[in-house]
């Protein structure tokens, strides 16, 4: 049961994490290294706002501040897409060097500014309630009914709506997209705000219960990868199932054998599944 | 006579720079005696090789290696295990490093090279990053986020260790241009420009792109045995990703696939890096700052810069070949 409720409360987390990560990878070829600090920066952010701007008044202006930040993520990430990323943007390793570059650069403005021991975001919904006899979080279980909101409403951005259909054509064929009218910078860009207001979002909706350290953008990152790999690399759907697999596997590993070991589930994943089965459970084949 | 045919090359068409950088870091010791300024062209020159042996991989067949630190931290904390658990000297513990460094490269290229592009990028870094949580896990060995304190350092005294980094650099300088140079260089190149065009012409691609990674495996290996033992201290800061990254910039920022270019990069980059030394606070900042602005400026590497490339003088004096007029 623990291993039930936890798990999926680690799975939505990954998913939303994720399901933005493959997306800008498909539509745009973008292997983003930026994307774990676009988690980190949703978490930073809503501090920022909430302590600065708001000064620290409330739930409601919490809530905003959220919502800015989750915004304002988007907003750097399309900046970032425009100005940085898209005059070079056929050669895999300037984006990849200069995505991962960032990464560090925005580590460590924020651990100058704010310290290493990092900062604290005050709850959405305070306290705990019990399950079945275990404790768990409020702000964790917020975590499942907004993944349930996101991901469906993404799923119908991207098949009933023109922009969303767009978008989804430029992913499965660039070439015959472009024939059909559909701009690729335009489509990309949308999916960079899109994909990073994904990952704020779910750092600014974890920020009250980790820490928010200048580190923080690893995790997410390595996690996204093995989600991504394992789920197939331009599925999305791969990708969602691919998180609650990892989710589940970490805490059931970190209960058999021991917390440390949870790190290493996600990067075994990675490793196993590029050697025996390069397409992931849902991909599309290989070359 | 023999040997003297076979040296030739080497002193053909050298990068006229690179050779003036190389004997002025050398002289540098001898006219001062400023131990902070040698301790910096130190790590310059370790840099350096770490740069040129990524770029012997990724420079010349694009196979993008991002888990470079795997090699350099792996050795380095093998050799200081050896040298410091074992009664084995120093002189001994960085070669057999180096070598175990480069069979994995055997065994990491061998299982991750049919992979392409990303999915390769993303598993050499995978590779990286459980070496790096291992050094964590097996703490009792490695020392944890401590690391290993107090190796063997090769002399007393900062200058004599100093000609000892020169030396393993000027000799994987030397040794890494003649390798490019070679058939198996071109080779190289060649799968660069079309795999499947050379992989037609009955060359064995996959064999030539295992042996650049193992050669690029073994020579970070010494660079990172030398590194280890130069700083008397090994820790997980040198498997970490930042190390592989900033690896990655150097070589790319002078220019990749050109061995001369990598190890300009990260001579003049790493001498920046320790000047800023005076602002330590901001220093991380500044230096990354600055490599995003020059990755963003020249993406193709600063000795491939067009200014470079179309004049016929500067272009000899950076890269050393002679353009027909």
């Amino acid at each position: 049961m623990e291993i039930l409720i936890i798990g999926t409360v680690r799975g939505a987390l990954y998913s939303l994490i994720a399901v933005g990560f493959v997306l800008i990878f498909s539509v745009g070829g973008i292997l983003n290294l930026a994307h774990g600090t676009y988690y980190m920066l949703g978490a930073y952010l809503t501090y920022i706002f909430y302590t600065f701007v708001f000064a620290a008044g409330g739930i409601n202006l919490l809530l905003i501040s959220a919502i800015l930040s989750v915004l304002s993520v988007g907003i750097i990430a399309c900046l970032v897409y425009y100005i940085l990323l898209r005059p070079h943007i056929e050669s895999l390793l300037y984006v990849m060097v200069m995505t991962l570059a960032l990464a560090l650069f925005v580590g460590e403005v924020m651990s100058l500014l704010f310290g290493v021991s990092g900062t604290r975001v005050p709850s959405l919904i305070e306290g705990s309630i019990s399950i079945g006899g275990i404790k768990v979080i409020n702000q964790q279980l917020l975590l499942i009914p907004i993944t349930a909101m996101i991901l469906p409403a993404l799923w119908y951005f991207l098949k009933k709506t023109k922009m969303g259909q767009g978008i989804d054509a430029v992913a499965q064929e660039r070439t015959g997209a472009t024939l059909m009218g559909v701009s690729v910078e335009t489509a990309t860009l949308i999916t960079s705000g899109l994909s990073a207001s994904l990952a704020a979002l779910a750092g600014a909706l974890i920020a009250p219960v980790s820490s928010v350290v200048p580190e923080m953008w690893l995790f997410p990152l390595i996690k996204a990868f093995a989600i991504a790999i394992l789920g197939g690399i331009g599925s999305l759907v791969g990708s969602v199932i691919a998180s609650f697999v990892i989710g589940y596997a970490e805490i059931v590993g970190s209960f058999l054998i021991s917390e440390q070991l949870t790190e290493m589930v996600a990067l075994a994943v990675i490793v196993l599944v590029l050697l025996f089965k390069p397409s992931g459970i849902m991909g599309y084949k290989l070359r | 006579m023999n040997l003297l045919k076979k040296i030739a090359p080497l002193t053909q068409n050298q990068s006229p720079f690179g050779l003036l950088i190389l004997i002025a870091m050398a002289v540098y010791p001898l006219i001062s005696d400023n131990i902070f300024h040698i301790e910096i062209i130190k790590l310059a020159a370790i840099y350096a090789i770490f740069a040129m042996s990524w770029d012997i991989l990724t420079g010349y067949t694009h196979e993008v290696n991002f888990g470079f630190a795997f090699f350099i931290g792996g050795a380095g904390y093998l050799s200081g295990i050896l040298s410091s658990h074992l009664p084995i000297s120093l002189y001994l513990a960085i070669p057999v490093a180096a070598i175990a460094a480069g069979v994995s490269g055997i065994f990491i290229g061998y299982v991750t090279l049919r992979l392409k592009g990303p999915y390769f990028a993303m598993a050499t870094l995978a590779f990286a990053s459980i070496l790096y949580k291992l050094s964590f896990i097996l703490y009792e060995i490695t020392g944890g986020e401590e690391g290993i304190s107090g190796l063997d350092a090769f002399t007393d005294d900062p200058t004599q260790d100093f000609f000892v980094v020169w030396g393993a650099m000027v000799a994987i300088y030397f040794a890494l241009c003649l390798y490019a140079r070679s058939k198996h260089g071109i080779i190289l190149k060649a799968i660069r420009a079309d795999e499947d065009a050379t992989q037609s012409a009955g060359i064995n691609t996959a064999y030539y792109k295992i042996e650049a990674f193992a050669i690029s495996g073994f020579m970070a290996g010494i660079g990172g045995g030398v590194f280890a033992h130069s700083q008397m201290h090994i820790g997980p800061t040198m498997l970490s990703g930042y190390l592989s990254v900033i690896v990655v910039l150097l070589a790319m920022i002078g220019g990749m696939g050109t061995i001369v270019g990598p190890l300009l990069g990260a001579i003049c980059l790493s001498i920046v890096n320790e000047s800023l030394r005076i602002v330590e606070e901001y220093r991380i900042i500044i230096y990354t700052g600055l490599l995003i602005l020059l990755i963003y400026m020249a993406p193709d590497g600063l000795i491939n810069l067009k200014f470079i490339k179309g004049s016929r003088l500067l272009s000899f004096i950076v890269m050393g070949d002679r353009k027909p007029r």
